[in-house]
C-alpha cells in the first residue's frame, strides 16, 4: 500500500492527467519564484535592508562558499544547477509539514530524473573544464585496469544519488501513513520531525555530492578566489 | 513504485525550467547586489584610507615645520641666554669699576676733607697765636717811641749792600715814587730823618714823590716801598713769620704723623 | 505447498533478511565514521566545518551500499520476475 505518486490524478489539463508529482513539483516550483520575485523586486545596497533580502543573499552567499570549498573552482560555474537542485529538494521535503502535501521528491521519477541531470552534468563539466582528454584521463588513472571499474562507479554514483534521497522520502512518508492508521494522535510527530530533519540533510548531501562528482575533474587554471568573496 | 516516463520527462523538463527561472529573478540579482555593497564598501575604505594617508602627509609635514620651529626656538633661547651672560658679565665689571671710581671718589673727598680739616685747624692754632700776639704786641707797644724804629730801620737802609742799592736805584728811575707806611703817625721831624738816611742809599731828587701813609695793621714798624723792592721793619713781619712758621710747624707734624 | 505460496513465502522472507542483514554492515560502518569525525573536531574545532562536509561525502558513499540492499528489497517485494511467472502459471493452471 505505498503510496504511489505517479498514479494519483489530480485534475486534468487538456487530454494529460496531471499526477501528484508533477502538480507538487509546480506548486514547489511556483513557491520559489514568486517568492524570488517578490524580494528581488527592489534590492537596495544600504546596510540596512529588509530581512527577506538577507535571507535570500545568505542562501545564495551559503550555497557560493560550499560550492568553492568544496571544488575549489570558480562556483558561478556550479551556482545556478546546484542551487537549484538544493533549494527545489529542501522546500519540497521541508513543506511535508503542511498536510496533504506529498513531496515530488517520494517519487522516483523526480528523483531519476535529477541523477541523470547529474550523470549527464559530470561529462559535460569534466570536458568544458578540462578537455576531452583530461575527462578520459579520469578513467585511466591511477592505472588502466581501473578502467571498467571508474565507468561503473560514475554509474552506480548517480543511481546512488537518486535511490539515497527516494527511499529516504518514500520511508518516511509510509511511516507517517502507517502511524497515522495505528496511532493518530501525537505518536507521528517525532517520526515527523526525524522525517524533516532527514529531508533537509538529504537536499545538502545531494547537492553537495552533486559537486562533488561535477568537478571531480579538476580545470587546467586554478581558481584563485578574490577578495570581495573571500570567506562566503 | 517504478519510473513514470512521462513524469520522468516532464520533470527534466521541470528542472531545466526552474533553473532558468531562478538565475533570472534569483541568483542575479542577490549577486549583483552583494557585488555592488562590496564595490560601495571598498570606495569607502579607500577614500577613507585616501583621507589618512593625506593625513598623514600633513601630519608628517607639520611636524617637519613644527621640529624646524623649535629647533630656531632653541637657537634663540641659546642666544639669549649667551647675551645675557655676557650682559651679565658686563653689568658685573661696570658696577665694579663704578664701585671702584665711587670709591677712590669717597677716598679722596674724605681726604680733601680731612686736608681742609687740617688746614683750618693749623690756621686756626695760627691765628689764635697770631691774633694774640698781635693783641699782645699791640697793647705792649702803645706808648712805644718811634725813635727806636727808625733807628733799626736806619741800621738796616744803612746795611743794604751793592746789589740792593742798585736796585733800589733802578726802580727809583723808574717810578720815581717812594711809599712810606708807618704805623703810627710820623712826626715831621722823624720823616726828615728818614729821608735823610735814605738819601745816603739812593738819589732822590726834589721830584721824588713821597708817600706816607699809616696803617695800623703793622703794629709797629715801617714799610718802605719803592717800586718792587722792599725795605721793612715791623711787627707785623715778625707775626706773619711767626705765622708761617707755626703753620709749617704743624704740617710737618701731621705730615710727619701721617708717615708714622 | 504448491509453487506460488513457496515463491511468495521465500520472496518475503528473502526480502525481510536482504534489508536486515544488508542495514548492519552501512549502520556499523557509519558509526564508525561518525565516531572518528567526531574526534577529529573535538581535536580541532576550527576545522569543523571542513571535517562535516567530508564527513557527509563519505557517509554518502557508506550508504550506498544499504542502499544496494533495499533495491534488491524493493525488487523482490515489486518486481519479483519469479512472483509475476508463478501468478502467469497459476493463472493458467486455472
Amino acid at each position: 500500500m505505498i503510496e504511489d505518486l505517479d498514479h494519483i490524478i489530480m485534475f486534468h489539463l487538456g487530454p494529460l492527467g496531471i499526477n501528484a508529482t508533477l502538480f507538487f513539483s509546480w506548486v514547489v516550483m511556483a513557491i520559489l519564484v514568486v517568492g524570488s520575485w517578490l524580494i528581488t523586486r527592489n534590492l537596495k545596497t544600504t546596510v540596512q535592508v529588509s530581512r527577506f533580502q538577507t535571507l535570500l543573499e545568505m542562501v545564495v552567499t551559503t550555497i557560493r562558499g560550499q560550492i568553492h570549498a568544496v571544488s575549489g573552482d570558480n562556483p558561478m560555474k556550479y551556482l545556478p544547477m546546484m542551487g537549484t537542485f538544493f533549494l527545489f529538494i529542501a522546500m519540497s521535503n521541508l513543506l511535508t509539514i503542511i498536510p496533504w502535501f506529498k513531496a515530488p521528491t517520494a517519487s522516483l521519477s523526480t528523483t531519476a530524473a535529477f541523477a541523470l541531470c547529474v550523470f549527464c552534468a559530470m561529462p559535460y563539466y569534466g570536458i568544458k573544464n578540462a578537455g576531452i582528454k583530461g575527462y578520459l584521463k579520469k578513467f585511466i588513472d591511477p592505472t588502466p585496469f581501473m578502467l571498467p571499474l571508474n565507468i561503473l562507479s560514475d554509474f552506480s554514483s548517480a543511481f546512488s544519488l537518486a535511490f539515497r534521497l527516494y527511499g529516504n522520502m518514500l520511508s518516511g512518508a509510509v511511516i507517517i501513513t502507517v502511524l497515522m492508521m495505528l496511532a493518530p494522535f501525537l505518536i507521528p510527530l517525532p517520526l515527523q520531525i526525524l522525517g524533516l530533519v532527514t529531508g533537509t540533510i538529504q537536499a545538502y548531501i545531494f547537492a553537495l555530492l552533486a559537486i562533488v562528482y561535477v568537478s571531480a575533474v579538476a580545470p587546467n587554471e586554478a581558481y584563485v578566489q578574490s577578495d570581495t568573496k573571500k570567506g562566503v | 513504485m517504478g519510473i513514470d516516463w512521462v513524469t520522468f520527462g516532464a520533470q527534466i523538463v521541470n528542472l531545466f525550467v526552474l533553473i532558468w527561472l531562478l538565475k533570472r529573478f534569483l541568483y542575479h540579482p542577490i549577486l549583483e547586489v552583494i557585488d555592488k555593497r562590496q564595490a560601495e564598501i571598498n570606495a569607502q575604505v579607500k577614500s577613507a584610507q585616501d583621507a589618512k594617508n593625506q593625513v598623514d602627509q600633513e601630519k608628517a609635514e607639520w611636524e617637519k615645520e613644527k621640529a624646524h620651529f623649535d629647533d630656531m626656538r632653541q637657537k634663540r633661547l641659546n642666544d639669549l641666554a649667551l647675551e645675557e651672560q655676557n650682559l651679565h658679565k658686563q653689568l658685573n665689571v661696570d658696577i665694579h669699576k663704578q664701585e671702584q671710581e665711587k670709591r677712590s671718589q669717597l677716598q679722596q673727598n674724605l681726604d680733601t676733607e680731612v686736608k681742609a680739616i687740617q688746614d683750618e685747624m693749623r690756621s686756626i692754632i695760627a691765628h689764635q697765636f697770631v691774633a694774640f700776639s698781635q693783641k699782645l704786641l699791640q697793647e705792649l707797644t702803645q706808648g712805644t717811641p718811634f725813635d727806636t724804629v727808625i733807628q733799626t730801620i736806619t741800621n738796616k737802609i744803612n746795611k743794604l749792600d751793592k746789589k740792593q742799592k742798585l736796585e733800589l736805584e733802578k726802580n727809583l728811575l723808574k717810578q720815581n715814587v717812594i711809599n712810606i707806611t708807618s704805623s703810627n703817625q710820623l712826626s715831621k721831624k722823624q720823616q726828615q730823618e728818614l729821608l735823610k738816611t735814605f738819601k745816603k742809599v739812593c738819589p732822590i731828587n726834589a721830584k721824588t714823590k713821597v708817600m706816607w701813609k699809616v696803617d695800623s695793621d703793622l703794629i709797629l714798624g715801617l714799610e718802605i716801598y719803592v717800586g718792587n723792592s722792599l725795605i721793612e721793619w715791623n711787627l707785623k713781619n715778625y707775626l706773619d713769620e711767626l705765622n708761617y712758621n707755626i703753620r709749617s710747624a704743624t704740617t710737618a707734624l701731621i705730615l710727619s704723623e701721617k708717615d708714622e | 505447498m504448491d509453487p506460488v505460496t513457496l515463491i511468495g513465502a521465500m520472496s518475503v522472507l528473502a526480502a525481510g533478511l536482504c534489508i536486515a542483514i544488508g542495514g548492519i554492515g552501512p549502520a556499523l560502518g557509519e558509526g564508525n565514521a561518525a565516531a572518528n569525525a567526531l574526534r577529529a573536531i573535538a581535536q580541532q574545532p576550527d576545522e569543523a566545518p571542513n571535517i562535516t562536509r567530508t564527513l557527509f561525502v563519505a557517509m554518502a558513499m557508506i550508504e550506498s551500499t544499504a542502499i544496494y540492499a533495499f533495491v534488491v528489497t524493493v525488487l523482490i517485494l515489486y518486481f519479483n520476475p519469479f512472483w509475476d511467472k508463478a501468478l502467469e502459471i497459476a493463472k493458467l493452471a486455472n
